[in-house]
């Protein structure tokens, strides 16, 4: 499968000498087409600065990157591209429909096709009955389906988003929830850029944490969440005795669920067979994930130890 | 395409901050005074008296001459300089935030994610202010000079050429507007900075002469009057109001203040889109 996104050691620094901020310390990553790929991180953790390198509108001060096969901020890149950018501004007296008709053109939507792609843009972020209203008397919901909307009428096959449910009510989120991953059925690559943990966790394929500019892990979410060596037991039936048995393999108990670590799965049968042998039943054994909050909160603190 | 779409919108822009509809109400005023003034018999008597000397010839009365010039003449190199004088002055107020409102936060992301080349913006915009105000122009010079026309029975189709010049020298100036917006991203910093260049020629001239003849003894063009006289080649828009009114009085016209001012027009425009497309969001 072709990277519809590759970085390589990107760098970028705002300023000089003494005042100078480091907003990416060699960032790589690559994102596979096809799928949506979360970058998450702490607000200034430059997320955005690494949107703004791809889409050249800031350079950078060393490293390479391409989209979709072309360099970062190439034009030819930006025909297959949508991006909805974090606190977005349009024209307040144009309405829904003529926003999306400057986007279009600027987009290189040739005239007569304009219209069918707007009417079926708005569609898709259920927009279409407000199409002839100012934009001024949009709410902040709408005005970002509206931004979505401007991402995706040129119909691209990469989209960026820079935290696309900032300021969207629970109802509104789960709409462009699944908006986007109706895209991703398409097949279109998304890019997302969140601090919203458990937004991101639901639809993303795989999600990078970034932290003072620099990733500090990437993977798949069941990758990044699973927790190696530690399982979780649902066990009936059991007796004081068999806690005591169980010795430095138990971690936790919480009424029923055991939470047991082994190293091999040697130790793992070892420890079932001293389950069953006390008479306890087990119903069920998974290995144990993480939430992404807690892998997350781990490794800001981790890295916050570091730059310290 | 693209272009197009900058520069439609540009004006559509104008017409949301109600710019262009004040001009045109401001325009309209102007031009509804002059019908109430070439109405007046004191004006029309001052402009055609023949006791002052004008001729009748046939069923035309020409216009009385004053010290070699008509009256009429005279009146129409005054609204002229004085329509010179506003357009550029009130035309860079109006759209000198065309340029910097690209760059507002929010805006200036969505527009360079885009597949359009950064200079197009500024071009566009640029374009895009001109004709605002090709077209204010154009309304109020032909709106007094079909009043005048009427009025008066004298046609004076050679003020016409206001409607280029004016519009030229405001291309100028605007093009400086936009160099500065470009490199501070406040209009009012542009405006006051292009301002301040305009007055400082004006003065600089003088100064120099006067410290040359004090250094040198005598009124002789020194190497300061040399220099000063020399910045005024690097401010657009001089010398237009002089090709204005020679046009008017049919005197020889040199076109030398078109081509300054358009090229340096074009050079300033060049640095505003070279200093954009470097430029950090």
């Amino acid at each position: 499968m072709d990277l519809a996104i590759a970085s390589n050691n990107i760098v970028k620094t705002y300023g000089r000498g003494s005042k100078a901020v480091h907003a990416l310390r060699g960032v790589s990553l690559s994102v596979q087409e096809g799928e949506i790929y979360g970058l998450l991180g702490k607000n200034g953790a430059g997320k955005t600065t690494f949107i703004k390198c791809m889409l050249g509108i800031v350079f950078l001060n060393s490293g390479e990157g391409s989209l979709l096969g072309y360099p970062f901020g190439s034009v030819h890149a930006k025909e297959q591209l949508g991006y909805l950018p974090e606190n977005h501004r349009y024209p307040l007296y144009l309405t829904g429909e003529q926003t999306l008709a400057y986007f279009g053109k600027l987009s290189g939507i040739p005239k007569a096709a304009l219209g069918e792609r707007i009417d079926r843009t708005l569609k898709i972020v259920g927009m279409a009955e407000w199409r002839t209203t100012k934009v001024r008397k949009y709410s902040k919901g709408m005005m970002q389906r509206l931004g979505l909307a401007q991402a995706l009428i040129n119909d691209p096959k990469l989209i960026l988003l820079d935290e696309p449910t900032d300021g969207v009510d629970p109802v509104g989120r789960k709409e462009i929830r699944e908006v986007l991953i109706r895209l991703k059925n398409e097949g279109k690559t998304i890019f997302l850029n969140s601090h919203l943990l458990s937004e991101v966790e639901r639809i993303s394929d795989r999600v990078a944490i970034m932290d003072h500019g620099t990733i500090v892990k990437q993977g798949s979410i069941d990758a990044l969440t699973r927790t190696d060596h530690v399982y979780e037991l649902t066990v009936t039936n059991t007796r004081p005795e068999l806690l005591t048995a169980l010795g430095s393999s138990l971690l936790r108990t919480n009424g029923s669920l055991l939470e047991i670590s082994c190293e091999t799965p040697e130790m793992l049968n070892s420890v079932m067979d001293t389950i069953r042998a006390s008479g306890g039943v087990i119903e069920s054994m998974v290995p144990k994930k993480s939430s992404l909050e807690d892998v997350f909160v781990d490794l800001i603190k981790g890295s916050a130890v570091t730059h310290d | 395409m693209k272009f197009l779409a900058i520069i439609e919108a540009t004006v559509r822009e104008g017409i949301a901050r109600k710019t262009i509809l004040g001009m045109f109400i401001v325009s309209t005023i102007t031009i509804l005074l002059a019908i109430f003034l070439f109405q007046l018999n004191a004006i029309q008597h001052g402009l055609l008296s023949p006791a002052t000397g004008h001729v009748r010839t046939g069923q035309n009365q020409q216009p009385m001459q004053l010290l070699g010039v008509t009256v009429l003449d005279m009146m129409w190199m005054g609204v002229s300089a004085f329509l010179l004088l506003i357009s550029i002055f009130v035309g860079s107020f109006v759209t000198a935030g065309f340029v910097t409102s690209l760059m507002e936060k929010g805006t200036i992301d969505l527009l360079l994610s885009k597949p359009v080349e950064r200079w197009l913006y500024i071009a566009g915009r640029y374009v895009g202010a001109v004709l605002i105000i090709l077209a204010e122009v154009a309304y109020l010079v032909l709106g007094l000079w079909l009043v005048a026309g009427i009025s008066l029975g004298s046609w004076s189709p050679n003020f016409l050429i206001s409607i280029f010049a004016i519009t030229l020298a405001f291309a100028g100036v605007y093009s400086l507007v936009t160099l500065f917006g470009v490199l501070t991203r406040s209009s009012w910093f542009a405006i006051i900075i292009v301002l301040a260049l305009y007055i400082l020629v004006g003065f600089i001239i003088p100064l120099a002469r006067f410290i040359d003849r004090l250094l040198n003894g005598a009124p002789t063009e020194g190497v300061l009057s040399t220099i000063a006289s020399g910045l005024q080649y690097i401010m657009p828009a001089r010398g237009l109001n002089t090709l204005i009114s020679h046009t008017i009085l049919l005197q020889p016209v040199t076109i030398t203040p078109i081509f300054i001012t358009a090229g340096l027009s074009v050079l300033y425009l060049a640095i505003s889109c070279f200093a954009f497309s470097k430029k950090e969001f």
